[in-house]
């Protein structure tokens, strides 16, 4: 009987030394983890590799953040309930914190190798606007500047009372990161930066009376203060000057959906520069000729307006993928600027929040259900 | 009344089983097959150092884990056991457990346990056997597995139609621990707890 139970402990103590310790080796904290079925995913903030070498995508979800581990295709660790990720700025994530009628925490903590956040955050910033504390984060602004020297990011977060008010006065109070080189500035009108690296770029725009609503690619995209008229500008001239697109001009108000025809996104695919509204229209232009004028391609997809409100946009690989409310639908914009979709029968009719690809597969983030591979 | 003679018979059975001769010899050998639902029990977190007993509270704002993710789900095994004395057997018994998590993923789970069981109620037609299961375990989750180890807790009854024919219903506990050691995993060791209720043919000779 002793012999037996030695030569278990042995042989157990054998098999636990040659099982080692790994991220794909971790069980029950993924099962527990996981969220309950009626989980949806918010968004798509970044990536994040862990020590082990496993890229995590970070998601947002209604009941925390989430990593999913594209090596082990799990989603590994919720972290911080009630937090809402924002950006993933190299090993650091930045999120905030709104407990119901409570004041919102703007945090940032770094991701440590085995993909845990601490419990120490190493930046912590209140945001309060004079006895009011229902406050609403609308939206986060990533511009990433590759050209200069380093890297250059810098975020910007807009607070308002309800969605659709503007901007009020507000008190903020920034701690400096001191590792990394990142450091954190409030704009003359309030805007909030992060920047990392030394060739920090500000978004500054002078006017109160203009926020930001999307950044990508060079170009920065504002509302007026009533959200009636949008424009863009080329913000790598630095002098914000340099209008592409009027839309004031062209008669597209947006006075009863302020969010309908909001623009989606920016970016190029090789010579053609690319910008989606949300109803779907494209434009194309050629950006080998700065003086070519943007081609519009006019409505696109088969969804009825009232349920085609992009939900996600981005370029990977030269194509152009929206991810639509209700449905989506992946475009191919050639250089030539002529367009084509992909099957997207995996997806189904779920809506894209997000996409990565990574060694040969699209990882599709939907809000739905969970992380979807394919290869399309 | 009819439940009250019911249990009276029982009780009288179990303390007759209790005082008679045994059955069972040294060398009896006994194999069975276990097959039923097994329901969970609890989680333990360590991470959270927290424990959710299933199935858990819905709860989006909690900052702790209030839901196991997990359902019922089945277990089967086999087992082969040799008696020692007449109360006393032990042996060996290979399982395969799935529970589903959230509703789509499977949890499966490999139990190799050496197994011990005190029979101390054999009447001959009628078996009380009380066993501990000790063992290793190979757990999988999604693309994730581990060797870990198990340790089970059963009670049962079992009927036998003749002297070599039985069947029965055994229960318990089955206790599965994940740990790890290292300093930046040691976060994630935890124990998941399930219940086994499985119906149980045996043979013996």
């Amino acid at each position: 009987m002793k012999k037996l139970l030695i030569i278990l402990i042995a042989v157990s103590t054998l098999f636990i030394s040659c099982n080692p310790d790994s991220s794909t080796s971790i069980i029950f904290d993924k099962m527990h983890a996981n969220p309950s079925s009626d989980y949806r995913i918010y968004n798509y903030v970044g990536d994040y590799t862990d020590s082990e070498g496993h890229m995590n995508l970070v998601l947002g979800t209604n009941l925390g953040i989430m990593l999913y581990d594209i090596t082990t295709m799990g989603y590994s660790i919720i972290v911080e309930p009630i937090a809402r990720p924002l950006m993933v700025v190299g090993d650091y994530i930045i999120y905030y914190q709104q407990n119901r009628g409570e004041t919102a925490t703007l945090k940032a903590a770094k991701l440590s190798g085995n993909g845990l956040i601490p419990n120490e955050e190493i930046y912590d910033a209140t945001f309060s606007i004079g006895s009011e504390n229902n406050l609403f984060i609308s939206n986060a602004y990533l511009y990433t500047d590759q050209s200069a020297s380093g890297t250059s990011i810098t975020y910007t977060v807009q607070v308002r009372q309800t969605p659709n008010e503007t901007p009020s006065d507000r008190e903020i109070t920034f701690y400096r990161f001191e590792d990394d080189n990142i450091s954190t500035s409030i704009t003359p009108d309030n805007k909030f930066e992060i920047s990392v690296g030394t060739a920090s770029r500000a978004i500054a725009d002078s006017s109160d009376e203009i926020a930001p609503y999307i950044v990508g690619d060079g170009y920065i995209a504002y509302l007026d203060e009533n959200e009636s008229y949008r424009d863009v500008y080329d913000i790598r001239s630095g002098n914000y000057e340099s209008e592409i697109i009027n839309w004031n001009s062209s008669n597209r108000r947006v006075a009863t959906c302020p969010d309908s025809e909001i623009i989606a996104y920016f970016g190029s695919t090789g010579n053609t520069q690319v910008l989606v509204d949300n109803s779907g229209n494209i434009f194309t232009k050629d950006s080998s000729s700065p003086d070519s004028s943007w081609n519009n391609h006019g409505d696109f997809g088969s969804f009825p307006l009232d349920n085609r409100r992009v939900a996600y946009s981005t370029v990977i690989n030269e194509e152009l993928f929206i991810g639509f409310k209700y449905g989506p639908e992946v475009i191919t914009i050639n250089n030539d600027g002529t367009t084509n979709t992909k099957d997207t029968s995996d997806i189904n009719d779920e809506t894209i929040v997000g996409i990565k690809h990574h060694d040969g597969y699209y990882y599709v983030v939907t809000e739905e259900s969970e992380v979807i591979r394919t290869s399309f | 009344m009819k439940k009250l003679i019911l249990i009276m018979l029982l009780a009288i059975s179990l303390v007759t089983g209790l005082f008679a001769a045994p059955y069972y010899d040294a060398g009896s050998q006994m194999f069975t097959i276990n097959a039923g639902p097994t329901v969970p029990f609890f989680a333990y977190n360590g991470k959270d150092n927290y424990t959710v007993f299933w199935p858990g509270l819905d709860n989006e704002e909690t900052e702790k884990i209030e839901n196991m993710n997990e359902y019922v789900g089945g277990i089967g095994s086999i087992a082969y056991q040799v008696f020692l004395n007449p109360w006393w057997a032990i042996g060996g018994e290979l399982g395969y457990q799935f529970n589903y998590v959230a509703g789509t993923d499977i949890y499966a789970s490999v139990p190799i346990l050496f197994k011990a069981s005190y029979y101390p109620v054999q009447t001959g037609r009628f078996d009380l056997p009380i066993s501990l299961g000790v063992g290793l375990n190979y757990i999988s989750f999604k693309d994730s597995s581990k060797l870990t180890f198990s340790a089970k807790l059963e009670v049962g009854g079992m009927f036998y139609f003749n002297d070599e024919w039985g069947l029965g219903v055994m229960a318990g506990v089955n206790f599965i621990p994940e740990i790890y050691l290292t300093d930046n995993r040691n976060v994630y060791s935890g124990i998941d707890a399930y219940i086994p209720i499985t119906v149980s043919v045996a043979y013996r000779h």
